[in-house]
């Protein structure tokens, strides 16, 4: 009965996950053009006042500072920041099993040193490794768009993440290969990719969902610090701010730390800017914890 | 195999040590000069691109800048000279706000865990959820909203409850009660789970029957478990405070060590950074891992 109860809780968040993701579409292809920012709106007296608004019965979220609609540029967002996150947990895991099967069956001494030279690379915030990376990220031609930038930062937020990983599958792999039926099946001849395939997927996969599902929240914040340090994904875009005193970057692909990151200096006097994705982050990582705990039960 | 006090085996293993000592220093020479992994050294027409050539070449040259590095002449960046004396002071800094985080988070984990102790059941349960809910929310929100709440409270009330910027003197208050928030939801969360495991222990059972109170039974034998237990998790936690430590002294514009980390593009200087960032994580591992041995000694 337990077992039927949290695999419903996994799939209605999954479908929750999935509904926002194809609402951002669209929300893209659809709705977008028709969408006009408010400029300039009477308040409570009759006074026309100018964005930004906040929170209110039209805009649940506030509107920013352009007068556009705070949960709509969420709703946009979403789907840079899922599938992002996503695709990074995904490759990572995925790489680290292979390259951690490898480590495990190099020859001792070399294992021993790729251990320690890994040892820094895991234990210096993942966040240094991509700043010291993100000076390509200004360089990048964008006359073809986001998508050679937007790929390449990806490409940088998993490599930043697989060190660790790594380690904590070849270890792993370490303590089911002292198992018996492992000697038992050398002994018969396996291959010893015949032993990770058969003998060691298996036994990790119930824990490899529990894995990605934590890769995707370290991915979350690692891109909430970017965001704070104005890197975001995708690029920036210059001013693009109304009547703002001085140049501010904006994210361009609008994804959520980058908005966070963006309208930090807002906090004072228009918190909402600020709160309204803080928030979408928070119900997300709530929401991947609340999976992760309901897989953990069903383990055990 | 070798005896152990023979002059054979202590040259062994200084010889061994000295090799792991090597590899991690030219590791972290390697995360230095990253940068120049993907782009081109050439400033006039600076490239995107994959360039290991160029990059082991940099970290050679890293190497043996690191070994001159008292010869160097002082460097500038951004307008801040940074020599030994500036670095150290930085570093002091710094590294006295993470330790005096880590020392808070410590006590108020063993005082809330306390206190949890004293709870009812229901209490209990509640307690854990809310500490799920704290969980969820990134260290850069967390202190975000912190810093909106100080603000806030100082605009409504006019007191002035905190310096909040590091212009001029060293603030030491703020940030060390934001840097310490992480560790301490993080810490709570190991201890609590520790601390209900212990309490379905043989020895609590024989313990009572012995006629001890439940305060002495938690104070003497269930904290000091939590604590061995809890001395496992420093690397982790070590390594969350330093990520949280770079945002928050970029966010309350501290002139810190971490600065160096984002700012300097001296790749020895870089590699110094790290290794003093690293070398109070591993004087802390060690420690631990003595006192460990010390407790299992005990034991046996």
């Amino acid at each position: 009965m337990m077992k039927t109860n949290s695999n419903t809780l996994i799939y209605s968040i999954l479908v929750l996950l999935l509904l926002l993701l194809t609402a951002s579409f669209v929300y893209e292809w659809g709705f977008k053009e028709r969408v006009e920012p408010v400029n300039m709106k009477p308040d409570a007296s009759g006074e026309m006042v100018s964005p930004p608004f906040p929170p209110s019965f039209d805009h649940p979220l506030g509107t920013d500072r352009n007068g556009n609609d705070l949960s709509l540029r969420i709703l946009n967002g979403a789907k840079y920041t899922l599938i992002f996150v996503f695709g990074v947990g995904l490759l990572r895991v995925v790489f680290s099993i292979v390259l951690g099967a490898l480590l495990t069956f190099t020859w001792k001494p070399v294992k021993k040193l790729t251990e320690t030279f890994l040892q820094p690379y895991i234990n210096i915030p993942a966040f240094i490794l991509v700043y010291f990376l993100a000076f390509a990220f200004l360089l990048i031609d964008e006359t073809h768009g986001m998508v050679p930038l937007m790929s390449f930062q990806f490409l940088v937020l998993t490599l930043v993440g697989i060190p660790p990983l790594l380690m904590v599958f070849s270890k792993e792999f370490g303590e089911i290969l002292k198992m018996e039926y492992i000697h038992a099946s050398f002994q018969l001849g396996a291959s010893k990719s015949h032993i990770v395939l058969k003998h060691i997927i298996p036994v990790l996969k119930p824990r490899l969902m529990i894995v990605l599902l934590q890769q995707m929240i370290s991915a979350l914040i690692l891109l909430l610090h970017l965001g704070v340090f104005q890197i975001f994904i995708g690029g920036d875009l210059e001013g693009g701010i109304i009547g703002a005193d001085e140049d501010l970057f904006l994210s361009k692909s609008g994804e959520w730390a980058g908005m966070v990151g963006q309208s930090i200096s807002d906090l004072v006097t228009a918190p909402w800017i600020v709160l309204a994705p803080s928030l979408a982050f928070v119900l997300l990582i709530l929401l991947l914890n609340i999976m992760i705990r309901q897989v953990d039960a069903k383990i055990v | 195999m070798i005896e152990k006090s023979t002059p054979m085996y202590l040259a062994i293993t200084a010889l061994n040590l000295l090799l792991k000592l090597i590899v991690i220093v030219i590791s972290i020479c390697s995360i230095a000069s990253l940068p120049y992994l993907l782009t081109s050294s050439k400033v006039e027409e600076a490239a995107v691109g994959f360039f290991p050539v160029n990059y082991l070449q940099e970290v050679a040259a890293t190497v043996i800048g690191l070994l001159r590095f008292y010869e160097q002449e002082e460097t500038t960046f951004f307008g801040v000279r940074i020599d030994m004396g500036y670095m150290l002071e930085a570093y002091q800094y710094s590294m006295s706000l993470l330790l005096m985080s880590l020392g808070i988070a410590f006590m108020v984990v063993l005082i809330l865990t306390y206190l949890y102790h004293l709870l009812t059941y229901r209490m209990k349960k509640f307690a854990k959820w809310i500490l799920v809910f704290l969980d969820c929310i990134p260290d850069v929100i967390l202190i975000l909203i912190f810093q909106l709440s100080v603000i806030l409270l100082y605009k409504e009330t006019g007191f002035k409850l905190l310096q909040l910027y590091g212009i001029g003197n060293d603030v030491y208050l703020l940030p060390v009660i934001c840097l310490s928030i992480t560790p301490t939801v993080l810490l709570l969360k190991i201890s609590l789970r520790i601390h209900d495991d212990e309490q379905s222990k043989e020895y609590i059972d024989f313990a009572l029957s012995k006629g001890l109170s439940r305060q002495y039974v938690f104070l003497v034998h269930v904290l000091r478990n939590i604590f061995f237990s809890i001395t496992n998790h420093v690397g982790l936690i070590y390594w969350m405070m330093l990520s949280g430590l770079i945002v928050i002294e970029y966010l309350f514009v501290i002139q810190g060590f971490t600065m160096i980390l984002y700012r300097a593009n001296d790749s020895s200087i870089l590699a110094i950074a790290i290794m003093l960032f690293l070398i109070p994580y591993a004087l802390l591992q060690w420690i631990f891992s003595q006192i460990d041995k010390r407790r299992v000694n005990d034991e046996n």
